[in-house]
């Protein structure tokens, strides 16, 4: 583990998942999909613990609809192009269409997958900051979406005791979208307090942070590496067809 | 046409919280429904749902930027807690831009049921547009693509373009969006 | 000698109008706001006490829109006009403890005010140090603002505000949430902070205000203003006693209740016995399990040692669910209730008659439209549908100003008289005193008997 003081920074990260992500969908071949995951998990690996079990977790779930977009492509492919045929368990197959039909659904898999693990480690309030004060984001929105993401246990319970109210007159829990309206009207009215009580402290775009996001030198040199081994083997590759 | 003020500032990003709570439960459905739809090019039929944000919060603010905004955090929040993570954001733009579009066309008045279904059309067309170049849908044939892009156009005029002035209009009625430009507008 | 004080703030016959509802409310008159002032806005619930409150913090017409009449200035200068001129100069404090945390954490919060005034990092983080010993928050400063209790919360928010020295505090209610204790250590941060810092309150709570206002303006619906000094505030009208009626049989009773979250035991051992035609009151700390009893007694939450004892022949079944059938429960938020978009919708099963006459005008509105107090009402009525037999309210003084609350005992004597078995849980120790044949306080998991 690179132990660098408080980690990377959390935009690198960020802007790491969209590099990684841009690399998959322009890859031509499913090994070089699998590659980026585990080039992009590598790396993640190396500047922050990961949660091995939710992505386990996660990747179980992702085979459902893979499985289900394998199946949809190969249906669906168009019928101009053939390869030769293949025997798998007592089916003919065709390999053109077995290994595009792979190809994306491993694509697909692969760009949930690095979003989803990137994602489990990157804090949200870290990113804002940072994105404020390395890329002048409108603090508006930053700090509107803090007030957003604080708001959510309210949500939660009030939509607890939407319920509730709801089991104690009908005896029955009703039906999710019944429950839009109030818990629509509760947050326009959390909206218009914590609206009034930003614009009475103030919001300056200038402000200064008691903790500074500001990108550091490892930062910069861990998102130019990884933009490296991105780009040059895409490159060569590119250049070889 | 005027600027948005903090207080629709903040309405989205809070409101967005409230309703993701509704489009994280519609995951679940969608997730049972998608590996049975998508072999018969179904799946579409129920992608609108997503396309809400935008049409939803440019119906209720009026200016320039709610109907892209209105996508965008809702995307923004959805890369934290849906399946497909930061390619929401990707996608949120794609669909917001196009509503964006139409109603600064609009200059943002008159917003019929007929104009929202519209709306939630070109927004479907514009995010197929862009799935057939992403996700590779020119090598399926084109009879599965014509299905699938009928499907998402009739998902995003009714669960995108209809729902969201449902669900706002009874929001209006219940007297909390006074301070809102759609109470202004009288719509 | 008396020095004449700069005023900071003339009110010159401000009116505003709320759109689409052309409600209008008035403060007509000239008034001057001294420095050194307390002031207590009071007056009926919707006659514009909260909106002067925004016009002086300048959020008119930036936050809220409508037509203004008259104008309002801040140290000579109009804000109506020029709103930008009292920004960072005055503070407010509102209602909902979450809604005005800003951050992730306790001292980002409190670093806010000062990092928008661009002083430097260090700096900052030496004064909330400073602060936090001072005013005894030292082991919050780690912590994340959302594991905060309410009262934390405005205090954390309190003191923020104050780090940027405001020339004047306003409080729109700011102990709605809190239980009195948290109020009161509220006030006492003030005191500490400057015993003569200019303040506004709007209040209906004012217990916990004695002996701190020096000044009351209170508005009536025409917009006239009764300009009082200290010693003519009335500061309590007293309520209306509810003759005490026969008690009935029993309809419920508690056995040795019991009930634990992971971390600690809430409830250790509660008996009561609830009967009918009879009103009891429950106060305690927030945080003493008020809420987890009324919810265990309600039928919500079913893993609880101990035991509820009904009449066992009423019913085949789960036990739970029976609970949820006859047991009407009331919330702090009466907007909990609503589902539906017309009032007539919402009453549709109520038989009550005086409840119906009521909202005879406004069988189309809104639920949510409604007045703070008809919304209390009309939540009352619909946890009382439905063969209810017993109703548990919770906090439902909450915002409610003098009128409301007599219409409120009305009610529950009229409901009472019906053989409800009522259970009030409350901090408003004067509204108990009125209404309850018996009163109790829930006191380290037990109930303890205060009165019979």
């Amino acid at each position: 583990m690179i132990k660098i003081e408080k980690g990377i920074n959390d935009l690198v990260l960020f802007g790491l998942t969209f590099a990684y992500t841009i690399a998959v969908l322009v890859s031509p071949t499913w090994q070089l999909c699998i590659y980026w995951i585990i080039l992009s998990l590598f790396q993640l690996v190396i500047v922050r613990r990961l949660n091995w079990r939710l992505i386990s977790i996660f990747v179980l779930f992702l085979l459902i609809p893979d499985i289900s977009l394998f199946i949809t492509s190969y249906l669906h492919l168009k019928d101009n192009i053939s390869g030769y045929p293949v025997i798998f368990l007592g089916i003919e197959l065709d390999h053109y269409r077995l290994t595009m039909s792979l190809y994306l659904a491993i694509r697909a898999a692969a760009l949930s997958l690095i979003s989803f693990s990137f994602l489990t480690v990157i804090h949200y309030e870290k990113l804002i900051y940072s994105l404020i004060q390395n890329l002048r984001f409108p603090v508006i929105w930053g700090y509107a979406l803090l007030v957003a993401f604080n708001s959510a246990g309210n949500v939660q319970s009030e939509f607890k005791r939407i319920q509730q109210a709801a089991v104690m007159r009908f005896s029955k829990k009703p039906l999710f979208y019944f429950y839009i309206i109030p818990l629509l009207v509760s947050a326009t009215r959390y909206s218009q307090q914590a609206a009034m009580s930003i614009q009475s402290r103030g919001l300056n775009q200038d402000k200064s942070f008691i903790k500074s996001e500001k990108l550091r030198f490892f930062d910069i040199l861990f998102l130019l590496i990884n933009l490296s081994g991105i780009i040059i083997p895409l490159v060569y590759l590119i250049r070889q067809n | 046409m005027k600027k948005m003020k903090i207080n629709e500032i903040i309405f989205i990003c809070v409101l967005s919280i409230a309703m993701g709570v509704f489009w994280w439960g519609y995951t679940f459905i969608y997730d049972i429904l998608e590996p049975i739809l998508q072999p018969f090019g179904l799946k579409y039929l129920i992608s609108g749902f997503w396309l809400m944000g935008a049409m939803f919060f440019g119906y209720i603010i009026r200016k320039p930027g709610s109907a892209l905004w209105g996508e965008l955090i809702p995307a923004f929040i959805q890369a934290f807690v849906a399946r497909w993570g930061l390619t929401s954001i990707v996608w949120g733009v794609l669909q917001g831009l196009p509503v964006e579009l139409f109603f600064l066309i609009l200059r943002y008045k008159n917003l019929s049921a007929g104009r929202m279904a519209i709306a939630g059309s070109l927004a479907a067309i514009a995010s197929f547009f862009f799935d057939f170049y992403l996700k590779k849908y020119y090598l399926l044939s084109w009879q599965f693509n014509l299905i699938q892009l009928s499907g998402f156009i009739i998902s995003g005029a009714i669960l995108g373009g209809f729902l969201a002035k449902f669900t706002a209009d009874q929001l209006q009625a219940t007297g909390v969006l006074n301070q809102f430009e759609i109470t202004r507008d009288g719509n | 000698m008396a020095i004449e004080q700069e005023a900071l703030y003339n009110i010159r016959d401000f009116r505003f109008t709320y759109p689409e509802s052309n409600h209008t409310i008035a403060w007509l008159g000239n008034h001057l706001i001294k420095e050194g002032e307390r002031i207590l806005l009071t007056g009926a619930s919707g006659s514009g006490k909260s909106t002067l409150l925004y016009g002086l913090m300048g959020l008119i017409p930036e936050i809220l829109y409508g037509k203004v009449d008259g104008d309002i200035f801040f140290r000579g200068r109009s804000i109506i006009d020029n709103p930008e001129f009292v920004k960072g100069r005055v503070g407010l404090i509102l209602q909902n403890p979450s809604a005005q945390i800003l951050c992730h954490s306790v001292r980002e919060e409190l670093a806010y005010g000062l990092e928008n005034k661009r002083i430097a990092p260090g700096k900052i983080l030496d004064e909330i140090d400073e602060w936090a010993n001072k005013f005894g928050i030292s082991p919050l400063l780690n912590q994340r603002t959302s594991s905060l209790s309410g009262g934390e919360k405005q205090k954390i928010t309190l003191l923020s505000i104050l780090m940027t020295k405001p020339e004047i505090l306003m409080l729109d209610e700011p102990t709605a949430f809190l239980d009195p204790i948290s109020a009161k250590e509220i006030m006492e941060i003030i005191e500490k902070y400057d015993a003569d810092k200019t303040m506004l309150f709007v209040e209906h709570n004012l217990g916990f205000l004695k002996g701190q206002i020096t000044r009351n303006l209170d508005l009536d619906f025409t917009g006239k203003v009764n300009d009082r000094s200290a010693e003519e505030i009335i500061w309590q009208t007293p309520l209306p006693f509810l003759e005490k009626a026969a008690k009935g049989r029993m309809l419920m009773q508690l056995e040795n209740i019991r009930f634990s979250y992971p971390e600690k035991d809430i409830l250790k051992g509660v008996n009561l016995k609830i009967y009918e035609a009879e009103i009891i009151g429950i106060k305690g700390r927030n945080g003493s399990g008020k809420s987890t009893l009324l919810q265990i007694m309600a039928g919500l939450k079913r893993k609880y040692g101990g035991d509820i004892l009904l009449d066992e022949n009423a019913y085949k079944g789960k036990k739970y669910q029976y609970l949820n059938f006859i047991v009407g429960l009331l919330f702090q938020d009466p907007e909990n209730h609503f589902l539906f978009h017309k009032v007539e919708k919402e009453l549709e099963e109520c038989d009550l008659q005086f409840i119906g006459d009521e909202f005879e005008g406004k069988k189309n509105q809104s639920p949510f439209n409604l007045s703070e107090g008809e919304k209390r009402r009309l939540s009352t009525a619909i946890c009382y549908q439905g063969n209810k037999k017993l109703l548990f309210l919770d906090e439902p003084t909450f915002g409610q100003d003098i009128n409301n609350k007599k219409k409120l005992i009305s009610l529950l004597g009229k409901l009472r008289d019906r053989g409800m078995g009522i259970v009030i849980v409350s901090h408003d120790e004067e509204f108990l005193k009125v209404v309850c044949g018996s009163k109790y306080e829930l006191k380290e998991g037990k109930l303890q008997v205060v009165e019979q």
